[in-house]
């Protein structure tokens, strides 16, 4: 693996510390299926996922966050019901438990597609 | 340290590996909630990719050590010297032991059997009895 040590990134006209860019990207994200048999379709920085019941499932991070209050951005859909809403339910530095239910419901649904991405510092 | 660090590893391995998915899952009910169905890890192809090609995980033992690591401390793994290539079935157990609570595959003393590694055939594609779900005794 070839290393380049820059501390500034610049297109001429324009120049960043390279800090922005390590800080500003995603540490982790993962695209998923909950319905039928559970699979992971592509990920980063992801170990697994666990399908708990229907709607709730945890990841896990292979590299940790150095601690819970990173942001995560959840979003899952499914086309049965057009509208899903989702939500977090825990937050930790190995990983995020999430859930989705139907719009405007506390009904629980595996959904066709769950999106998860992270940013925050690393462990 | 010429290993770098594990989040660097990991951006490499994704450029270089394809992804593998894995022909395992593992079935498990969790001893502190009983009345929840069982659950089903899944592993990530990513990662399984990482696990069989070697040189990019850390060894399990630094995460069972960051397991006690209060929030916002040092962790342990990140920086660990990556371990050689495993083995599907190794890289499974490796996974138990990293992403299951240790009430479940270490310290369970009760008569039934809580974990089951499975062919991913063997887990139900229809989840109409989601819910219900338990480990087979």
């Amino acid at each position: 693996m070839s290393t380049i040590t820059a501390s500034n990134i610049s297109d001429s006209t324009t120049t960043v510390g390279t800090s922005y860019v390590v800080n500003g990207s995603a540490k982790g994200w993962v695209n998923l299926t909950q319905d039928g048999t559970q699979a992971i379709q592509d990920s980063f920085n992801v170990s697994s996922i666990t399908d708990i019941d229907v709607g709730r499932s945890t990841m896990t991070w292979t590299n940790s966050m150095s601690n819970s209050v990173y942001a995560a951005s959840f979003a899952a859909w499914d086309i049965t019901y057009y509208l899903t809403v989702s939500c977090g339910s825990s937050k930790a530095t190995t990983g995020y438990l999430y859930a989705c239910s139907r719009a405007g419901t506390t009904i629980k649904e595996d959904c066709d597609e769950v999106h998860l991405l992270a940013h925050g510092d690393l462990a | 340290m010429t290993h770098g660090h594990l989040w660097d590893r990991l951006l490499e391995a994704k450029s270089r590996l394809e992804p593998v998915q894995s022909k395992y899952r593992v079935l498990f009910e969790d001893p502190a909630t009983p009345d929840e169905p069982a659950k089903v890890l899944v592993p990530d192809p990513n990662w399984m990719a990482c696990a069989l090609a070697g040189g990019i995980l850390p060894p399990i033992d630094t995460y069972q050590r960051d397991r006690d690591v209060p929030d916002g401390e040092p962790k342990e793994h990140p920086y660990a010297e990556p371990i050689d290539a495993m083995s599907e079935e190794e890289a499974i157990e490796y996974l138990i032991m990293k992403d299951i609570d240790p009430s479940v595959w270490r310290d369970y003393k009760g008569n039934r059997t809580i974990m089951k590694i499975v062919p991913v055939e063997l887990i139900p594609s229809d989840r109409s009895f989601r819910n219900a779900w338990r480990v087979v005794q």
